[in-house]
């Protein structure tokens, strides 16, 4: 009865059921909470009443477990190349040009899942990192110490010899 | 000097050595994001949270997060949602850019700046999982970027390996033990993470998406409470040499915990007998983390444990001496050894 899609992009959390539902992602809640669970919950019906989730007609939108999805494996194909890309959303010159360059394997499922050898999945990897790392925003602070300090009598040194005697052959 | 860091789905833990000392410092890893405008930045800074401004949003972290969050959310205020920048263990790719440079922040609080340059940071990294296709390579070179651009040369190290470094597991009987020789477990909220080491080399290590954070979600399900609810239950009234099972949250949360140790010890079975090693002495287990902190874990641990046909004789089972330090313990022991190594 209660199947919804998340119409947005960003996550959304419905907070009294405690559920974080992904940008796009379609939710089957009859399966994780008992009906009246669902009834009960207020903030369920506040983001239905905003149109952020929408119930879905489960004929129409069957969910699939990905397990189930046969999965074929496709060399260097540019049509997936593109998906790779536009899943990634990152920097896509540099990105193009490690595609380009490689012999990676490329395997698609029927849910447009898009999987990479693991030296290319390393590659965007890191590209991403650092794409991301260098459009993060400098933060401004207003303390100097936070979190529980506590400190404790404990001798590394012997644990320290045990470890460098191991490694030389001891 | 060295600096370790257990970056848990639930707490940052960091660690220091002075003198005969060690020095942990603990964050609550989660935040709660509200824009900026002139009455939100005056309520919080006269309340005292601790928080950072990232491109116009405000960002209370940590313990500070809980209680802002909690108070808001009382007076109906919708966007006041508790955040996590990791989730099952490895970094959430489903929150937003902001939850990078939060977690920055809250890495910074907990092991602050380096005292020298370059100084040496070992830090936890998850053991990937059998039940689940996610995997840390993004969770490993996003933390290992945040430590260089705190300036700091970073290392990451199984996390429960870690947990071998800190407790010395032995392996053998009498004058024949070997050192660093063991199991480990660690079983965080995110995860749990499975290690077997021989003279501190890893031989087996994996982990299972699935540990606290899940129990209490399905014992929230199963019992219509509130998964906080559950939690707070967890940590303050569960104790397996007691179990009230007329407490619906008690007896799930028992025979939720009976399911995870089954589970664990027979995908341990299973990667032992694949490695196809035999060992003529017994082994000893080590568990630790949160998630085993609760009264009479070790006897619940035990109990299932003489239940199992495991293909391997078993030495006994004991806690790490500090459930939630001996990770950022393992790994400032790491530390301290690659700084040793580069000094000679």
């Amino acid at each position: 009865m209660y199947t919804v899609k998340n119409v947005g992009t960003f996550p959304i959390i419905i907070r009294d059921l405690n559920l974080h539902i992904s940008g796009g992602k379609i939710v089957d809640l009859d399966s994780l909470f008992k009906q009246d669970t669902i009834r009960r919950s207020v903030d369920l019906q506040k983001l239905l009443d905003k149109g952020k989730l929408f119930l879905v007609e489960k004929k129409l939108e069957k969910i699939k477990p990905k397990s189930f999805i046969p999965t074929t494996i496709i060399k260097n194909d540019n049509q997936h190349d593109s998906k790779i890309l536009t899943e990634l959303k990152k920097d896509l010159g540099e990105i193009k040009d490690l595609l380009k360059s490689g012999s990676h394997v490329v395997a698609q499922t029927e849910g447009n899942q898009v999987e990479y050898d693991e030296e290319t999945r390393k590659k965007i990897t890191n590209l991403q990192v650092k794409n991301l790392s260098d459009g993060m925003g400098k933060a401004k602070k207003n303390f100097d110490k936070m979190g529980e300090s506590t400190e404790k009598q404990e001798k590394l040194d012997n644990l320290l010899d045990v470890l460098d005697s191991l490694e030389k052959g001891g | 000097m060295a600096t370790g860091l257990d970056a848990g789905t639930m707490f940052l833990v960091g660690s220091r050595q002075s003198d005969e000392n060690v020095q942990y410092i603990s964050q609550r890893n989660c935040f709660m994001t509200i824009d900026d405008g002139e009455d939100a930045e005056d309520m919080l800074t006269s309340a005292g949270a601790k928080m950072v401004k990232i491109d116009n949003k405000l960002n209370v972290l940590g313990e500070d997060a809980i209680i802002f969050s909690n108070l808001l959310s009382s007076f109906g205020a919708e966007k006041a949602t508790l955040k996590r920048p990791m989730r099952d263990g490895v970094l959430n790719s489903q929150e937003e850019k902001n939850s990078i440079s939060v977690l920055s922040s809250l890495i910074e609080a907990a092991i602050g700046k380096p005292r020298t340059e370059g100084e040496v940071c070992v830090f936890s990294e998850p053991g990937n999982p059998i039940n689940s296709e996610k995997n840390n390579i993004f969770h490993s070179a996003m933390l290992s970027q945040i430590l260089t651009k705190l300036g700091y040369s970073p290392m990451s190290l199984n996390e429960a390996l870690a947990i071998i470094y800190a407790e010395n597991p032995k392996m053998g009987i009498g004058g024949s033990e070997m050192p660093m020789s063991g199991i480990s477990m660690s079983l965080g909220a995110g995860q749990v993470n499975v290690c077997m080491a021989v003279r501190g080399y890893p031989v087996i290590s994996f982990s299972i998406v699935g540990s606290g954070d899940y129990i209490d979600k399905q014992v929230s399900i199963l019992s219509g409470q509130q998964v906080s609810n559950v939690t707070k239950i967890k940590e303050t009234k569960l104790d397996f040499d007691n179990i009230d099972y007329g407490n619906m949250v008690i007896a799930g949360l028992d025979i939720h915990y009976s399911d995870l140790l089954e589970n664990i010890l027979k995908n341990f079975s299973k990667e032992f007998s694949k490695s196809g090693n035999t060992y003529e002495f017994p082994i000893e287990i080590v568990v630790s983390g949160g998630t085993a902190k609760p009264n009479g874990f070790e006897n619940k641990f035990k109990e299932i444990l003489n239940k199992m046909d495991l293909p391997f004789e078993v030495k006994g089972v004991r806690m790490s001496s500090d459930l939630m330090n001996s990770v950022s313990k393992g790994c400032l022991i790491k530390a301290l050894q690659i700084e040793k190594k580069k000094q000679s």
